[in-house]
């Protein structure tokens, strides 16, 4: 089966590509840089990328318009032909939920980021493309959620955050994205589903980040008092968040944030309920521990060790 | 979700499937466990988020000795979160020898051993915020760790095992917020439970007379009940309690309230580390961020060939009373008195009166030393007042050079050491307590032998020299007297109602429905303070409550 991935060259979409070229696909990578290149967002320009193929994964990821665009413009090429398509969505769409969420519980999410998952999922209502709903994607290279984290927590400006910190993590290792990709492509009459992606028992937050500080160093793990964290999302989040937007292209590198979304996303005691996944896909997931060792690795061989550790 | 108990409609009943009296740390801890559950968790607390006056007076009593017991309202707070909201934090498990039967301790015997609360330890670890359940230095300090005295070797102590610290954490603050969001647990604030009513055949709970200082009165009923109000208010509910039995519950036998053990603990003597070396008092932090000591222990093998019990010492900074210290930091600590919380200071500024003079030399002391004061005051801010993980404690180097010993002993389980009702009556109506605390001969001689067992290892292993008088230790063990706040014993676990109160499982002999947490139950009191055990013997009975509570579902279904 010839497969497109839309956005095929990022964090995501290059472990889908390695899962379906492992799994026996003949896989291509779109994107705006390459190796096939292509405006997703342009109906016209992604027309004849499609050309040939059975099957589409999307997994653009941008902001709000560049992801609705690219959304809108594969639906209507896929009404034109014949073509599965996967979606890649988020689990932000379950907003503030609270819980164990299936995938009936109500599209709730408020934001950009959010509301524009939605409204992917949205335009692609009644086409039979499925929806995959993964929560936290990490692995090696991932920097949102490896590089990032790991550097604030290098910084002490995260840690054991007490209160703040007793909301669940639904983290999926990326391979395990790319692995359900390739266990339901071949699966026709999963058309229209969605379909939750996380471990069943998710770890609580605080001690993801214990266990994240302590696999690459940053020991004694801090503890950040509430006051502490409050001041990292309003007093520095904002004016650095106001720079990145105002200087985007001036070279300039701008200290790491800690968002007033991801502190909600701390305490937000929810977990994805996985049981559809199971149960279709029998995914067997990366090891929670082998998962933080890989990231681990690749962040101290990237970004290398800490000062103390090099000074002794 | 949170409700105060005088919004309850007049003459209306509150109804559970769970119902635990007290919200301090074994209350909370229980409730935690049934998050998400389908069980109705409810959670009576006398208290408000704050303690206030009115409601801690209802803790009024009467002790003896008056001078060597600390007064029934000390030690304990009556609010949301418990004793939690003032304790120090010091973490340390029961050790394997507290749970076996002694020989030469009557009494001694817990119905199992340490592995069975093993799993549960580590929760409450984590419960408790103190990192890891690892508590040698080998275990938390794989890269090795400091220690107290250079070129310690004991042959009657270890100092390879450590004490960790909790935040320390506030149960109400930390756990508030998901007790507040969990819609199967409500937790009622200003509810005073002021008797248990029994069904006619009093075989079991039907209710609970709850009250409120607003003038509410109502009951609750439910099918199982917890008792976690304290070592002392659990004995004093079940003996105010008679509807149907005349001795009140649990007492077929009259066994509640007896066997009461705080620690034996006291400062002594003087510490001389050998050849003028410093030795080293800090805190280091572990992996996890956790605040850990080194401490002497008494080894089991050295507890057995003895015949004592249990019994820990650390290195202190001399009494700060004695100006003699010449330290500017500890004269200012000395000054600072009327600031501190009596629940530190008894302890802090305890033995003997200030000599002649005294006052002068102590600001002499901190004139002299005004860069280490300043220092300290700003170390003391930033790391004890900003921190969310506080420091533990105060560690000082007196200019002296010498330092004393903290001591920490097991109490041994006493029936006649005992906690009664009197005929006086607090403001709702309950009986007030008289608690009779009891130091035996066998108590003391624990702390003489291993005072002299601690002070041979000093002098064989030429680290130090120990120098105390042994008239000193009963004038010790009484001066600072009855470890405040650790209220052990006085409804013990047994196989038979006529040896203790609660079975294995902390059921109360005889009562279907009722089950108890805290130390209460502890049938020892080991050498360790007792939150971490507290929590973790919570959180197995938790377990043994989803247990009964799925077989009651199961049974209506049938």
């Amino acid at each position: 089966m010839r497969v497109v991935v839309l956005g095929g060259s990022g964090f995501v979409g290059s472990a889908i590509m390695a899962s379906l070229a492992q799994a026996g696909f003949r896989a291509v990578a779109v994107s705006r840089r390459g190796p096939v290149q292509c405006d997703a967002t342009d109906e016209a320009a992604l027309m004849p990328v499609l050309q040939g193929a059975q099957a589409v994964v999307n997994a653009v990821l941008g902001d709000a318009d560049t992801m609705m665009a690219a959304t809108r413009a594969l639906a209507s090429c896929a009404e034109k032909r014949d073509l599965r398509v996967v979606h890649l969505s988020s689990m932000a769409v379950y907003g503030a939920a609270r819980g164990r969420v299936n995938e009936a519980a109500p599209m709730g999410g408020t934001g950009g980021y959010a509301e524009a998952k939605i409204a992917c999922e949205t335009l692609l209502a009644g086409t039979g493309a499925v929806i995959l709903r993964p929560g936290i994607v990490y692995g090696p290279g991932g920097e949102q959620w490896a590089g990032r984290i790991f550097r604030l927590l290098r910084a002490r400006r995260l840690g054991d955050l007490g209160e703040n910190g007793d909301g669940r993590c639904n983290f999926i290792h990326a391979r395990d994205v790319g692995a359900a990709v390739a266990a339901l492509l071949p699966r026709p009459e999963l058309s229209g589903l969605a379909i939750n992606l996380g471990h069943s028992c998710a770890p609580r937050w605080n001690e993801v980040l214990v266990a994240c500080a302590r696999a690459i160093g940053a020991v004694p793990v801090a503890r950040i008092a509430g006051w502490q964290l409050a001041a990292e999302t309003s007093l520095v989040a904002a004016p650095v968040v106001l720079a990145r937007l105002s200087l985007p292209r001036m070279g300039v590198r701008l200290p790491e944030v800690v968002t007033p979304s991801m502190r909600a996303l701390f305490r937000q005691d929810f977990s994805l309920d996985c049981q559809l996944a199971d149960r279709l896909l029998g995914l067997s997931r990366v090891p929670p521990a082998q998962g933080l060792a890989e990231c681990a690795a690749w962040f101290l061989e990237t970004y290398g060790l800490p000062e103390e550790a090099l000074v002794s | 979700m949170i409700l105060d108990a005088n919004e309850i409609e007049r003459g209306r009943h509150v109804e559970a499937d769970l119902c635990i009296v007290g919200a301090g740390a074994a209350g909370i801890a229980i409730a935690l466990q049934f998050e998400h559950r389908p069980e109705k968790v409810l959670l009576l607390e006398s208290g408000g988020w704050k303690a206030d006056a009115a409601t801690q007076a209802l803790y009024e009593g009467a002790v003896s000795p008056a001078s060597a017991h600390p007064p029934l309202t000390r030690y304990r707070r009556r609010a949301f979160g418990g004793s939690t909201g003032s304790w120090g934090g010091r973490c340390v498990p029961f050790d394997p020898i507290d749970f076996e039967p002694r020989d030469w301790m009557q009494h001694s015997a817990w119905p199992f051993r340490f592995g069975a609360l093993l799993p549960y330890y580590r929760q409450a670890a984590k419960l408790c915020e103190t990192g890891d359940f690892a508590f040698t230095v080998d275990a938390a300090f794989p890269r090795g760790m400091r220690a107290p005295l250079q070129g310690f070797q004991g042959r009657h102590f270890t100092d390879a095992q450590i004490e960790r610290f909790s935040c320390p954490t506030d149960f109400a603050r930390r756990y508030g917020g998901r007790l507040k969001q969990a819609a199967n647990i409500t937790v009622m604030l200003h509810a005073n439970v002021v008797k248990l009513s029994t069904r006619v055949d009093g075989n079991s709970v039907e209710s609970l007379q709850v009250e409120t200082l607003k003038g509410r009165h109502f009951q609750v009923r439910a099918s199982h009940f917890v008792l976690a109000a304290g070592g002392l208010e659990v004995p004093r509910l079940l003996l105010a309690s008679r509807d149907t039995h005349a001795l009140g519950l649990g007492n077929a036998y009259d066994q509640v309230g007896r066997y009461y053990m705080t620690h034996v603990a006291g400062t002594i003597g003087d510490i001389i580390p050998m050849n003028g070396r410093v030795p080293f008092l800090d805190y280091e932090r572990s992996d996890d961020g956790v605040y850990c000591r080194r401490r002497f222990a008494l080894t089991e093998a050295s507890q057995r060939a003895m015949g004592v019990g249990n019994f820990i010492a650390r290195l202190h900074h001399p009494r700060l009373r004695d100006p003699r210290h010449g330290t500017g930091t500890l004269s200012a600590v000395y000054l600072a008195k009327p600031f501190i919380a009596y629940e530190y200071a008894s302890r802090l500024y305890a033995g003997g009166r200030l000599p002649a003079g005294g006052l002068l030399r102590h600001v002499r002391n901190v004139a002299l030393d005004l860069p280490a004061v300043a220092a300290f005051a700003v170390e003391w801010f930033l790391r004890r007042k900003l921190a969310a993980r506080k420091f533990p404690s105060l560690v000082v180097h007196p200019r002296s050079g010498v330092y004393s010993l903290d001591f920490h002993a097991e109490q041994a389980p006493n029936p006649e050491s005992r906690v009664t009702i009197t005929r006086e009556r607090d403001r709702l109506g309950v009986p007030k307590l008289y608690v009779d605390w009891r130091l035996c001969a066998a108590d003391l001689r624990t702390v003489r032998l291993s005072l002299a067992a601690l002070e041979a290892d000093f002098s064989e292993s030429g680290c130090a020299t120990l120098r105390y008088d042994p008239a000193d230790i009963l004038d010790a063990a009484q001066r600072d007297g009855a470890y405040g706040g650790h209220h052990i014993g006085t409804a013990r676990m047994s196989a038979s109602p006529r040896e203790g109160v609660v079975d294995e499982a902390c059921r109360v002999h005889g009562v279907r429905n009722l089950y108890i947490a805290g130390s209460a139950v502890f049938p020892t009191s080991s050498q360790a303070n007792p939150t971490l055990t507290v929590v973790a013997m919570a959180l197995r009975l938790a377990d043994t409550l989803k247990e009964v509570g799925h077989q009651d579902v199961a049974a209506r279904m049938a």
